[in-house]
């Protein structure tokens, strides 16, 4: 669909009337280990690989080298991508020598800037930031929800289609570590583990999608080797 | 009416029983009445006869086609040379460059699928081999460098630009030795690409710690970290603007610079200027935009059927600079059509092209903004 962006989960843009609607800001949250990342890259992979759009992958936590080595073994080397852009924030951080602390740098609004000028110098549809936890390792807000609200419209107001690596709490069953993030957001993409069978076996659920009608239950998802595909066990 | 004497095309051998010359392909000879099998007759000899009707009705033909091949621009010398000499040997030869001219026009169309621009001398150069056809490896070598000239003139451009870049300039140069290769090219593309995302992403990181600074600060710390040298490019100004007829005459001048700012030769000292481009610099091609410089100035020179319009400006040329003006040649010289066939130097006829280049004026003006 033109007009949307497909995750490229096979078995799942079907279920959401093609994919994302373009411009949205979704969360993309599960616990630790549950592939977050990469559904993000695969995303951005198969957009710029078949859709032909202009992608960036902004890490504030995984150093690029060894982020581009784990998605080249799920079948999505950076050089087959047709327009595919690596930030390497983690490297930035260990490379600046500044006499303020990183807590009182300005962290959110050095990334909106940036990928405004960014967007307006080379052209840009699509982000992946990975993720929020590491934005707020970095920052000292004072005024979260306030502060919170202002990234989050700055972010918008680039027109991009971005999603939000969101590491959720275990301690409770928010999408965002100040349980705002689920508000601001336009859509949440939820990834869980389960072990009830003696297997940690990976599951994708789409919790909220505006404008998009959607399925509401958890679908097992897989990554098949031998397609180089995500997708999803329905029926 | 007397036999001519014969002269067909024919293989001949002895007969075995009576030693008689007979045609190879009879097999009970006409003399002796003897079976002749085929495995014993070998054929002793190939004769090539011809009928002097036959002669002329070659010669005629290849005088056909050579009258073709040289009105059409072709060097076929050799060819002449031999219908006179030896038509067997003609006949060959006019093979030969039948052959050879399917092969240049093969070239010519795909010289026509180039896009030349900035390799107009190589593009000439060919063209002038395309008139022999004894040349036609050569010219399929050139076109063949041609077109990978063409297919990597983009990315060479863009190649010098990073060269420019602070830290990107040894691996520029060398993408920039593989795209020499043609054996590389598939190499040198994937590389040109990697370098050019590897510059996007220095760029973002370099824009992202311009943009650092403490919450509240005003200042941008200082970091240690790369930084992209970025030449910030200078706005295009125009000081003068001339109208020039296709003979060089000048129909219209128009400048915002005041009269009294500078020396009142130096226009005409532009005009000048613009005047040996056209004449003497061998790089005035029309519909394409041109440039020289006059001291400090750059001189565009971009003309059509009937008009040159000529500029002096300063800055950096804008890159819709060549577009815009082929649209204004286009306009004024559709809308003036007669009035420049039959001009005579007459202010009156062409006044109003004043308006459209007062707005051309105008337009690059904005678009310096």
């Amino acid at each position: 669909m033109g007009d949307r962006i497909a995750t490229h989960i096979i078995g799942l843009d079907e279920l959401m009337e093609g994919g994302i609607p373009q411009k949205y800001i979704v969360l993309l949250c599960g616990n630790a280990g549950t592939m977050k990342s990469s559904v993000g890259f695969n995303i951005l992979f198969h957009e710029s690989k078949i859709g032909k759009r202009k992608g960036m992958y902004l890490t504030l936590e995984q150093t690029r080298e060894p982020l581009l080595r784990h998605m080249a073994k799920l079948h999505m080397p950076q050089e087959e991508a047709e327009d595919l852009v690596v930030i390497d924030l983690a490297r930035v951080r260990k490379d600046l020598k500044s006499e303020a602390s990183e807590e009182e740098m300005d962290w959110p609004t050095a990334i909106i800037r940036a990928l405004k000028n960014y967007r307006d110098t080379f052209g840009c549809e699509l982000l992946v930031f990975d993720s929020l936890a590491a934005l707020y390792a970095l920052t000292n807000f004072k005024n979260p929800r306030a502060e919170l609200f202002h990234f989050f419209e700055r972010l918008r107001d680039l027109d991009l289609t971005s999603f939000l690596i969101s590491e959720m709490p275990s301690d409770r069953h928010v999408f965002g570590l100040y349980g705002v993030e689920d508000f601001l957001s336009d859509g949440i993409i939820h990834l869980k583990v389960d072990f009830s069978q003696g297997t940690a076996n990976l599951y994708i659920g789409i919790v909220k999608m505006r404008e998009t009608n959607h399925p509401r239950q958890y679908f097992p998802l897989i990554f098949e080797p031998s397609t180089g595909r995500f997708e999803i066990v329905t029926g | 009416m007397p036999e001519k004497k014969r002269k067909r095309k024919e293989k001949v051998r002895e007969c075995t029983s009576c030693g008689a010359i007979i045609d190879a392909q009879i097999t009970v000879c006409p003399i002796c009445n003897s079976q002749i099998a085929p495995e014993q007759s070998a054929p002793v000899a190939t004769s090539e006869v011809v009928t002097e009707e036959e002669v002329k009705s070659i010669r005629d033909s290849l005088m056909s086609k050579l009258i073709t091949w040289s009105a059409s621009g072709y060097n076929v010398e050799n060819l002449q040379r031999l219908i006179e000499e030896d038509e067997a040997k003609a006949e060959q030869e006019a093979k030969l460059i039948e052959a050879n001219i399917s092969r240049l026009d093969a070239i010519r169309k795909r010289i026509s699928e180039i896009d030349v621009r900035g390799l107009e001398d190589k593009a000439k150069e060919l063209m002038e081999i395309l008139n022999n056809p004894y040349a036609v490896e050569l010219a399929e070598e050139k076109v063949a460098e041609l077109e990978h000239l063409s297919a990597t003139q983009g990315m060479r451009e863009e190649l010098a630009e990073i060269k420019k870049l602070k830290g990107f300039e040894d691996e520029a140069k060398r993408v920039e030795e593989m795209l020499a290769d043609p054996a590389k090219l598939k190499e040198a593309e994937k590389e040109f690409k990697k370098l050019k995302l590897k510059i996007r992403e220095r760029f973002f990181e370099s824009e992202f710690i311009t943009a650092l600074k403490p919450r509240g600060a005003q200042a941008p710390v200082k970091i240690n970290a790369v930084q992209m040298h970025k030449e910030k490019r200078k706005p295009m100004q125009i000081e003068d603007l001339f109208l020039l007829y296709k003979d060089l005459r000048l129909i219209s001048h128009h400048t915002k610079m005041p009269e009294d700012s500078r020396d009142p030769k130096f226009k005409f000292r532009i005009l000048k200027t613009i005047r040996d481009f056209v004449r003497h610099s061998g790089q005035y091609r029309p519909n394409i935009l041109g440039q020289t410089t006059f001291e400090e100035n750059r001189i565009l020179v971009q003309g059509g059927k009937e008009i040159i319009i000529g500029m002096s400006v300063k800055g950096d040329v804008h890159f819709l600079t060549e577009k815009v003006l082929q649209r204004v040649v286009s306009i004024i010289e559709r809308k003036w059509e007669i009035d420049l066939k039959r001009w005579a130097a007459g202010q009156g006829e062409l006044r109003e092209t004043s308006k459209v280049m007062n707005s051309l004026m105008v337009a690059f003006a904005k678009l310096s903004e």
